[in-house]
């Protein structure tokens, strides 16, 4: 059913360097009905493969893909993509880049549209869809609105309408919670149609989800299993920090506390109801720890985290630091926040500007001084000074984010899911940098063993209030 | 590239007819350009100033007018300057005097611009995307058409979120105890990279469009229709009185 023969792909490079192959000599083939799972670590061209695979990776990217590749004996290099769209539905990485339109609704209508399906039928389709996702009530609701899992149950709700023999999702599993991650386990499971699975680490709940299982790198696919790839990338002890960023002053560690915290959360598209109500009677982070913070989609983790860092101004309670009222000024000094999507985060065009952002009116340091902390950050962290950071992957661009607040004076930092996107030696290994820095970390994740083992404690949303939990539960 | 102006409320507005509403539109920017009196002129800034205070909260209905702030102070600096004749009302320096009749242009210029802007914003705000695209097929354009044009009308917000969210973004990784007084140099690697974040997300919109069909040799079909009642007719004769009436008052007073 899926075939690719010998498939080779590397993007144009704009700065005169030769173009080198992303992956070559690429072979990969899938049944009916059969489902696979592709591990790679981030920037190995995940995204770029699932994209190869609907026709789309250079239509409006510039890049040269050879080899041979058919689905349903339909040539991809000659097929357009608008004519796959009975045949293949792609679940992206990054939701927001996907969603288009001003409603949940019509979101999930468009592709029934092209297909032409009578009124009736695409009503019919939107509402199973919706229903089945629990999304019916932001039937007309903007999708930019939603949460980040929520937007990914919108994704899936449009690929369950769409109903197509062949799925292609790309870590469809992050951002998703417990509950949500077990429906499309269900959904795998049901033998339905074909799916090919991309991921950054293997999650406990692949064992067995799979027919095949994949490992992906510049030379291409290897064949795997479910031990091997869950022993590739295992949560080990956090990695030792050994060096040091010159020049940095030292973070004076701080304990802080939110108290009778009650936020109602509104949205110009929805209607005078709140989304949600989120009550926080008593929060606090210690010096030098790690908390984590779980609950489930659209329960308003990003919205405590926004009025934690001062993002947004709080409408009732208080957050004091070492028993100080810290206003929303203070507040944005005082934490760090690395958003879930790191495109809302990342703007400049290379990775030395974002680092050397913060530093740009500091007089106690020379240019030179600032070179040498920039480069050591840079080095600490994996990344090439000179990279643009949005031709990098949706993993790398986290870690540029974390390298970013490396180089603040933050005794505090939330990690807004971290995990998703990266794999857990990479997590572990940012959590471990920015706790060598000495701040006390926030991570909001939907990964309990991650959350174990990582965290000292841990707070968990239970219908609408926040409470402290055992980790890991 | 989803932003929207849209406000979730019910009313008048909101029941008025989309097509109406786009067909009110336009009659009224025309009628504008009357030599309407100046005093309907300004009546009309202040009904459709109330217009946006009753749609959206106090501070959203000001924010129409702080998008063309900048526009209005450049009028008023250099639009009395260029009309030369006429009574003098007051001399600034020497040979440079400001004209009664640089005054009244002035200010028919001003009323005009803060109506227009107020009358798209409250079509914005009461009228879904959906509504608009089927709108404007109904006036004959076609599918794709109307979904340019739908994009178009989301282009814009769209940059204006994303410069919030850069903004923010380069709030919290600022460094230091005291505010620091904003300049315009930084205000400038905000607006261009809103302005390269909203030209990134051109492929992503065509290639999600691409994705999910569109370019088909098949008719698409519809998920939603604007319906034909009777109202239809009672909505477009009232948007076609409205100015008329507007134009009758303002040229005879």
């Amino acid at each position: 059913m899926v075939n690719l023969r010998n498939i080779s792909f590397s993007y144009h490079r704009y700065d005169g360097k030769e173009a080198l192959p992303l992956f070559s000599d690429l072979n990969f083939s899938l049944g009916s009905l059969e489902n696979a799972l592709i591990v790679s670590p981030p920037d190995s061209g995940k995204s770029t493969l699932s994209r190869i695979l609907c026709s789309l990776a250079t239509r409006h990217n510039e890049g040269v893909v050879t080899g041979e590749m058919s689905i349903f004996n339909t040539n991809l290099l000659t097929t357009m993509p608008w004519d796959l769209t009975d045949i293949v539905t792609l679940v992206s990485q990054n939701s927001s880049e996907q969603l288009m339109m001003s409603s949940c609704g019509e979101e999930i209508a468009f592709p029934l549209e092209s297909l032409a399906l009578p009124q009736k039928e695409i009503h019919r389709r939107v509402d199973e869809a919706l229903h089945s996702w629990d999304l019916l009530r932001y039937k007309e609701r903007n999708p930019q609105e939603l949460s980040g899992g929520e937007q990914k149950r919108l994704l899936l709700a449009v690929a369950d309408a769409l109903d197509t023999p062949l799925w292609v999702l790309d870590e469809p599993f992050d951002n998703l919670d417990t509950q949500w991650r077990e429906k499309l386990v269900d959904l795998l499971t049901s033998k339905k149609r074909s799916v090919i699975v991309f991921a950054s680490r293997f999650l406990p709940i692949y064992e067995e989800l799979f027919h095949a299982y994949y490992y992906l790198d510049e030379k291409g696919l290897h064949h795997s299993d479910s031990k091997q790839l869950s022993e590739m990338d295992p949560l080990m002890p956090l990695p030792k920090v050994t060096t040091s960023v010159p020049h940095l002053s030292n973070i004076q560690m701080k304990t802080l506390q939110c108290k009778n915290v009650h936020i109602d959360h509104t949205t110009p598209s929805s209607d005078s109801k709140a989304l949600f109500h989120l009550s926080v009677p008593h929060f606090e982070l210690h010096k030098d720890e790690v908390v984590a913070l779980v609950g489930p989609n659209g329960s308003g983790k990003t919205t405590f985290s926004r009025h934690l860092c001062g993002l947004q101004a709080l409408q009732e309670g208080s957050i004091t630091i070492n028993n100080e009222l810290i206003d929303q000024f203070r507040l944005k000094r005082e934490v760090g926040y690395l958003f879930q999507n790191p495109d809302f985060g990342l703007f400049l065009p290379t990775v030395r500007e974002e680092l050397i952002y913060a530093h740009r009116f500091n007089k106690d340091l020379t240019s030179q001084q600032k070179k040498e902390m920039v480069h050591t950050c840079a080095s600490m962290y994996h990344l090439d000074v000179d990279a643009h950071p949005t031709m990098m992957s949706y993993g790398s661009r986290k870690g540029v984010q974390a390298a970013i607040y490396h180089l603040l004076n933050r005794p505090f930092i939330i990690l807004d899911e971290l995990d998703s996107g990266v794999t857990y030696q990479r997590a572990c290994e940012i959590v471990s940098l920015l706790r060598s820095r000495g701040s006390t970390l926030l991570v909001i994740t939907h990964d309990p063993m991650f959350a174990q083992h990582i965290a000292d404690r841990q707070y968990s949303i239970v219908d609408g209030a926040m409470i402290e939990t055992e980790v890991g539960s | 590239m989803n932003t929207n102006l849209y406000i979730n409320q019910s009313g008048v507005l909101y029941r008025f007819d989309p097509r109406a509403k786009l067909l009110m539109l336009v009659v009224l920017s025309i009628v504008l350009f009357l030599p309407l009196s100046l005093h309907v002129l300004w009546l009309c800034v202040v009904i459709s100033m109330l217009t946006a205070l009753v749609v959206g909260r106090f501070r959203s209905s000001l924010r129409p007018l702080k998008t063309i702030l900048l526009l209005l102070i450049l009028m008023v600096i250099f639009a009395p300057l260029s009309e030369r004749g006429g009574t003098i009302a007051f001399v600034i320096y020497r040979n440079i005097y400001v004209t009664n009749e640089a005054l009244e242009a002035l200010s028919r210029l001003a009323s005009r611009l803060i109506t227009i802007t107020y009358l798209f914003t409250i079509v914005m705000w009461t009228t879904t995307i959906s509504e608009m695209n089927l709108a404007f097929q109904w006036y004959g354009l076609s599918y794709k058409g109307s979904l340019i044009m739908s994009l178009a009308f989301r282009f814009v917000p769209s940059i204006a979120d994303s410069f919030t969210t850069i903004q923010q973004a380069f709030e919290l990784r600022e460094e230091g105890p005291e505010k620091r007084k904003k300049r315009m140099r930084d205000v400038l690697p905000t607006v261009i990279a809103a302005l390269v974040v909203a030209i990134k997300s051109i492929p992503y919109v065509a290639m999600n469009l691409e994705h999910r069909g569109l370019g088909r040799d098949q008719k698409r079909s519809r998920y939603k229709e604007l319906e034909t009642k009777r109202s239809l007719v009672v909505h477009l004769v009232i948007a076609l009185i409205i100015p008329a009436c507007i134009a009758f008052v303002g040229i005879c007073w």
